[in-house]
This record gives structure tokens, sequence and C-alpha cells, in this order.
């Protein structure tokens, strides 16, 4: 993977994971101490992110720091018989929300991102 | 009410009384559920799926997490984390395979899990002692009291009015089955109609001076009712109009407004979140600028 590349996936990872959090670029500005534009340049990818940065917006994003580094791919496994679920309305959700479901169920497994 | 699931209600009942008593709440008020979370470990996520209404998952490494619907109103909202947090309490759970094969079978089977944590919800929600205390404070009895006073104190405890109605009823027997009817025959966008006058499509918060926590939490959109002479710092709330029961306003944008009231010297923070809000919990009334995304 080349440098460039690499840089895309962390800027495109961390929008999205702010996304799934519920942040906009302003309120992880100041989380950080920053300026809003550098948010934004660091999800355009116009911006390194240093390990320190990462390392905070990983937790304020609840991802781990090595899948925001752009290690492991975006693809999950959904049916994981680790995890244990207790869920009353699964039966009644449509095809669609049930796979989107399955994903976001994924997610709080380690190595992975929001879904 | 069979026996069994009399036990069953009355162990939730006494769970939520040893939640409460362990994370250092009040055993009369209102409950923040989303604090109690968090202070709990269990971390909780709002997701914009149209056909769940909530679920609880607990990883391998322990790591307890709620998805909420965020496309379900508020007060539903506030009891299906209850209801999940009960899951987690009680220790429940399934396999993510063998809720899949679930899917599509028929779903009116009576389940003992999902009885108790309805059940603890409500009780954790809604506690014997805050739910007589709502009404005493007010002069008012849930035996009789209007279907506006149930709505108070409906949003008193950050629930539903059906589940209150549901809650005194069933769970606390201090109405019975002729009265939940009547009061079901009035619905909440009837009780919006009667106490603003007109017909009105937003939801709508009543809070008063006996309104037993320190915040009221909304989400944009959200109209909220004052007693006469309120008034709220900054711009997060907005002033509507005057009604003969008390101001009114309406939430705006996120973030947090103090809000007080000069005769009784009552006050509280207006907590408003987005819009059926993406995320966690516990960014959801974050100060949000105009133009930021």
């Amino acid at each position: 993977m080349g440098e460039n590349e690499k840089k895309a996936i962390i800027a495109a990872r961390i929008r999205e994971a702010r996304i799934a959090a519920g942040l906009t670029q302003g309120q992880v500005a100041k989380m950080l101490g920053l300026h809003r534009p550098s948010v934004s340049e660091m999800e355009g990818g116009n911006r390194s992110v240093t390990v320190e940065e990462l390392s905070k917006l990983a937790e304020a994003f609840d991802v781990s720091l090595s899948w925001l580094a752009g290690e492991g791919v975006d693809k999950v496994d959904v049916l994981d018989n680790q995890l244990q679920l207790a869920a009353r309305e699964l039966r009644k959700l449509k095809p669609g929300d049930l796979e989107r479901l399955l994903k976001i169920i994924a997610s709080m497994r380690g190595g992975r991102g929001p879904a | 009410m069979s026996a069994s699931t009399r036990a069953l209600a009355h162990t939730a009942m006494v769970e939520s009384i040893e939640v409460r008593d362990e994370w250092d709440r009040e055993h009369d008020g209102p409950l923040d559920v989303y604090a109690l979370c968090k202070d709990m470990g269990v971390k909780v996520r709002f997701v914009d799926i149209a056909s769940m209404e909530g679920l609880y998952g607990r990883g391998r490494d322990g790591k307890a997490v709620i998805w909420l619907s965020s496309l379900r109103p508020m007060p539903r909202r506030n009891f299906s984390c209850a209801h999940e947090l009960g899951h987690h309490v009680f220790c429940h759970g399934s396999t993510v395979d063998e809720l899949v094969e679930c899917v599509g079978t028929a779903t009116k089977v009576f389940k003992p899990e999902e009885f108790l944590a309805d059940t603890f919800a409500g009780f954790l929600l809604m506690p014997t002692l805050g739910v007589r205390k709502a009404f005493a404070s007010r002069g008012w009895k849930a035996g009789t009291a209007t279907p506006v006073q149930v709505y108070t104190v409906a949003c008193h405890f950050g629930v539903g009015y059906d589940t209150l109605i549901s809650h005194l009823l069933h769970s606390l027997e201090a109405i019975d089955p002729i009265r939940a009817a009547q009061l079901r025959k009035v619905g909440p966008k009837d009780i919006r109609h009667q106490v603003l006058g007109t017909p009105t499509p937003e939801p709508l918060v009543i809070a008063d001076q006996h309104w037993g926590a320190p915040t009221v939490d909304m989400e944009v959109g959200t109209l909220l009712l004052l007693p006469e002479g309120s008034v709220v710092e900054g711009n997060v709330i907005a002033f509507q109009a005057e009604h003969p029961s008390g101001r009114l306003f309406r939430a705006v944008r996120p973030g947090v407004a103090r809000v007080t009231c000069p005769g009784p010297e009552w006050a509280v923070f207006a907590r408003v979140s987005r819009y059926q809000f993406v995320g966690f919990a516990e960014y959801r009334h974050f100060d949000q600028e105009e133009d930021d995304e």
C-alpha cells in the first residue's frame, strides 16, 4: 500500500468513525484542541495526523487505534458465537435493516471501526 | 397476572431498587438512564435503523453496548434503553446466529426474559415511591388523575403516556383496567391539543416546579411548556408563546440552556440533542455551530 493510499484510508476512516460517533468536525476540533479546518483537512487527506491525535480520535470514536490508522480490512464477519446479544425485535427487522444491524454489531469487536 | 409472572415482576422490581442503591440514585425521583449506563460501563449508541427498538450486546472482552433506534420517539428510546439495561443486569444473551435463526418466526410467544427486562425498565424509570411523590407533590392522585395530569407525570419520568398508564395498571396496580381504558381513549395528540389550544404535531414536554430531575432532555423541534414567568438563557431554546398554562418554548439547536422560574425558585438545565441524533449518548447534547457538520 502506497503512502497516499494509506493517507486516504485514514482520512476516510476518521470521517466514517466521527459521523458514527455523532460528532461534528467542530466538536472534534474542540475535543482535540484544534481549529475546525484542521479536522476538515484530516478528513480530506490533506493533513498528516500524528499518533497522539489518532489515539485521541480512536478513544473519542470508540474504535481501535489500529483500524483508524489504516490497518485491517473493512469486511467484517457478522456471525460471531462469542458475542452475546439480547434482542427482542430482531425478528421484526426488515432484511436491509438486519444486514445493517449485523454490521453494526460486528463493529463492537476488536480491530474494527464503526459499521 | 399468574404466580410465575408475579414472581418475575417482583424480581424485576427488587433488581431495579438494587441498581438504584448500588449506583447511588434516589428512589423517589426520575433517573437519567443514559448517565446510569455510563456509570455502569455500558456504552449507548443511537443508530438510524427504522425497524428495531433496541439491542443489547456483550463482547468477548466483556464490553457491553446498547444500540437504540434514533428513529423512535424520545420517551420510547428512554424506555428501550432501560429495557436493554435490564438484559445487562440479568446477564441475558444469545449468540448472533441463534437470533438470526429466529428471524421470521412467530412473535406472540411469552418470553420471560423480555417480560423481566420490560418490568425492570418500568420500575427503574418509574419507582413506586417516585410515582407516588410525582402525583402527591402536585396535589393529584393516580387513581383520579386526568389525562393531562398523567401526561405531565409521564414527562416527569421521561416515558410515554401509554407506558405510564401500563405501569400504573399492571406493575403498581394504582389504577384499574376501566380507568386505564378511559385514559387511553385520550391520546397524546389530544392532550397537546387540549393544553396548547391548537393541533400540534411536535412532541411536547410539560415541566413544572415539581420536576424531579436537574435536567429536561429534548431534541430539536420539541416543544417545552414551562411555568409562568420562566426564563431561558442562551439560544438553544426559543420562546414561542404565552399560554394560560405557562410559557411555551421550542428546542431549536443542540446544546444546554439554563431555565429559571422566579416564583417558586425553580431551576433546571434544558438539554437539547440533534433531531433523531445518531451517535454515542454521551455526545448528544454537545453544542453545535450552525454551519458545523
